[in-house]
């Protein structure tokens, strides 16, 4: 398809894996974090991180929606499941996202109607076909999926459907990225931005980080010929001295975002004063919650939600993954008693997860390095 | 040039590949099973963008039938796209376009 096969070209590459050879200095090691978990994924499938030069190291970041959900909220969205009467939907992956007292689709096998959708809408269509039931939609993501959730939720208000619900637990990626760079135990020398949060929300918002801690953002596309030209590009300008917001994604990110859906996003959603993140633990104004005006389809509303904070099982290092102080082979329990088949930890459910992605695709190469 | 040509990256699942995307199989199954991943995206959380082309506008307001890899078709809600026409390619997340394609700053820049 146009737009993906020119940015396969192994030939570009290799020239760029070259380049990105020729850019850095010996002796000294990089460290560049890439926020987006489909990037993540990426990079495990195309082995992006085998072309690079040994002291360029990937930092996997908090940007997978399902990884950075906390296991009390798994817990509450069990909870409305179990309520009678009741069909929650949710994305396939937070079906076996562990919560303090199994996943939902252990409560799907004792009797809760927990189903499968691939769209909000998907989920409203089922509102229509079963008005006698409440249909509750378990909303997880960023600034990419959350403009779906809100269009889904004009569109139940204008056809004046009672019964759809949204269990919100959006999150926006800038709290956690801000939230890291305050982390006294990183160390990064630059981003990778993330490609399709930008669509919606630009390039310009991410002009704090060289701005306010002195590093290069470069947001980028998710084929490979994208990734390797986002580090060229990070490298250069670390070569250079410079530290700014580039745009590697050009074709598709327009440096303001998409208006129009922010303007959606600010109908539908308000911030929540903070919201917990795995292994982030609570960061101020960093998640969203349906607005005044949409209070009527909100789950939290509706029905009686238990809110309890649950520990992370202490086994399990998903947030030093996520800090990316900890390679996700370094986890004490990675792919013995956590694999994506008996998953612990968040990161290794999503395939945009750290872990899982490693476990897929990454630790081939690494047990052919070992032996 | 397809993804298929010698000298080009091999897409794919792994063998044994748990993801949640697939075909689904006489529509809605509620049921969420896996039949099998397609072409060169595995939606597990939809929280990834995959290009679609529209191949006609409707069935209702805001809305699009368009084609993404391996020419599976879906229902696409188009609100935040301004003047979306047959032929287009589309970014959709979970179910909703994001930008037109050729939307962004400039249409490539391949080399640095």
């Amino acid at each position: 398809m146009r737009f993906v096969d020119e940015f396969r070209d192994a030939e570009l590459g290799r020239v760029l894996a070259e380049r990105i050879l020729t850019m850095v200095e010996s002796g000294r090691h990089y460290k560049i974090m890439e926020v987006c978990g489909g990037h993540t994924h990426s990079i495990y499938r195309y082995g992006i991180d085998d072309l690079l030069p040994a002291n360029v190291e990937l930092v996997h970041g908090p940007g997978c929606p399902v990884c950075v959900i906390p296991m009390g909220r798994v817990d509450d969205g069990i909870a409305v499941a179990k309520q009678p009467g009741v069909i929650f939907t949710c994305f396939g992956d937070m079906m076996r996202v562990p919560g303090g007292s199994g996943t939902l689709l252990d409560a799907k096998a004792e009797g809760a109607d927990v189903r499968i959708v691939y769209s909000p809408l998907d989920a409203l269509r089922l509102a229509r076909e079963n008005p006698d039931r409440d249909v509750v939609f378990f909303a997880i993501g960023f600034e990419t999926t959350a403009p779906s959730t809100a269009l889904t939720l004009m569109r139940a208000k204008a056809e004046g459907i009672r019964n759809f619900f949204c269990f919100c637990n959006h999150v926006l990626i800038l709290p956690p990225i801000r939230a890291l760079l305050e982390s006294p135990d990183l160390r990064l020398d630059g981003f990778i931005g993330p490609g399709h949060v930008s669509t919606v929300v630009g390039a310009r918002p991410f002009e704090f980080i060289p701005r306010a801690y002195g590093k290069p953002v470069v947001i980028s596309g998710f084929e490979p010929v994208d990734l390797l030209q986002a580090i060229y590009m990070i490298l250069r300008q670390l070569d250079e001295g410079r530290a700014e917001v580039e745009n590697q994604y050009t074709r598709v990110v327009p440096y303001d975002g998409n208006p129009q859906a922010i303007r959606v996003l600010a109908e539908v959603f308000e911030l929540r004063p903070h919201f917990e993140w795995r292994g982030l633990g609570f960061i101020s104004q960093s998640g969203l919650r349906l607005s005044a005006g949409y209070r009527d389809f909100d789950a939290e509303h509706r029905f009686e939600v238990p809110g309890i904070r649950i520990a992370d099982p202490k086994a399990c290092q998903c947030g030093e993954v996520l800090k990316g102080v900890i390679r996700p082979w370094e986890c004490k329990v990675f792919g013995t008693a956590c694999t994506p088949e008996h998953p612990i930890g968040t990161c290794m459910v999503s395939s945009e997860g750290a872990c899982a992605a490693y476990y897929n695709f990454g630790r081939f190469a690494r047990e052919r390095e070992v032996v | 040039m397809t993804s298929s040509e010698a000298g080009e990256w091999e897409g794919g699942c792994p063998e044994g590949g748990r993801r949640a995307s697939g075909e689904r199989k006489g529509g809605f199954d509620g049921g969420g099973a896996v039949e099998r991943c397609w072409g060169e995206t595995c939606i597990t959380c939809s929280d990834e963008g995959v290009p679609m082309r529209v191949v006609a506008i409707g069935p209702g307001v805001g809305l699009a039938l368009c084609e993404g890899p391996e020419g599976r078709r879906s229902e696409v809600m188009t609100g935040l796209v301004v003047g979306v026409a047959v032929g287009d390619v589309l970014l959709v997340h979970a179910g909703t376009a994001l930008i037109r394609l050729e939307d962004g700053d400039e249409v490539r820049r391949r080399v640095p």
